[in-house]
């Protein structure tokens, strides 16, 4: 995509050229004069100036993009530590205080990873709601509430258990859909 | 001598541990959260005419069916236009945290 758009600057810019050499009557010569010098030393700035602008510029969007799946990445890693912290809840019986606390941190976790997730997309001066990131943060709070609202602290019954299974695969689902969305900006 | 804001710090005065909904499935629940601290505060704050500011730092998480049945049970009881009026959420640990406890003071209308 960057080099059709560098490739399509360039015959735009030759186009130009040639319109405006045509346009004021410049005639050709075989002699080389300080006129003709000074035109391609001012060609080439502005080709230099073009070129560097934009590889700036593509450059500060590939550093902002990598930012993001970084972020995405820590929100893959609360997920699959939240995952974790919720096995217990598959075994049937009520979860342990120590059980029940380590499943609300890891639940904190990740609800803070999607929300450094969105600070960073509004610090890339991104539009609003750039990867309709609501979904994603639908999709945790639904797994939220399957893993602690009632039956919370269990026992979970297996429907509770396919709520939970269902609601992390959303979550998945949507942080995947996100990460590639990222990386095709 | 006016008030000018009441506060609950639920990680202080309750506990850091929140539980679940009810209180015959554990310690430190949401129903025993709302009946001690959180509606007889909202009260006082109400009959101050001041904002009553719920300060959820410092704890180890809150399950949803902790805060429903905290706020959600408080909105049920005074209704959500009254309580989403008063109740100022203050919790750096959890920025979305504020955002679940005003939906689900918005739709405590919906008896879980």
């Amino acid at each position: 995509m960057k080099w059709l758009f560098g490739g399509l600057l360039l015959v735009i810019g030759a186009l130009a050229v040639r319109l405006l050499w045509v346009a004021w009557g410049i005639p050709y010569s075989n002699q080389v004069d300080i006129g003709n010098c000074l035109n391609a030393a001012a060609t080439a700035f502005v080709a230099l100036l073009v070129g560097y602008l934009y590889a700036e510029r593509a450059s500060s969007r590939r550093a902002n993009t990598d930012l993001l799946l970084e972020c995405a990445r820590e929100v893959k890693a609360a997920i699959t530590a939240l995952h974790q912290a919720a096995l217990p809840c598959h075994r049937g019986k009520k979860l342990s205080p120590l059980e029940r606390i380590t499943l609300t941190t890891a639940e904190r976790e990740l609800s803070n990873a999607v929300h450094s997730f969105e600070h960073a997309t509004a610090c890339c001066k991104m539009r609003s709601n750039p990867f309709q990131l609501d979904k994603l943060k639908d999709a945790r709070a639904t797994l939220k509430d399957t893993l602690t609202d009632t039956p919370f602290p269990g026992p979970y019954d297996n429907s509770a258990c396919s709520r939970i299974n269902s609601a992390f695969k959303s979550v998945r689902d949507e942080l995947t859909r996100i990460t590639f969305d990222v990386n095709r900006r | 001598m006016t008030i000018q804001r009441l506060e609950i710090n639920v990680a202080v005065e309750f506990t850091p541990t929140p539980g679940p909904r009810k209180r015959v499935e554990g310690e430190f629940s949401g129903e025993d959260f709302l009946a001690k601290l959180l509606r007889p505060r909202f009260v006082a704050a109400v009959q101050a005419g001041a904002p009553l500011r719920v300060n959820l730092d410092g704890a180890a998480g809150y399950p949803t069916s902790f805060l429903e049945e905290a706020f959600g049970g408080l909105a049920r009881e005074f209704s959500s236009e009254k309580v989403a009026g008063i109740i100022e959420i203050l919790c750096n640990d959890e920025p979305y945290l504020a955002e679940d406890i005003y939906k689900f003071i918005r739709e405590a209308k919906t008896v879980k």
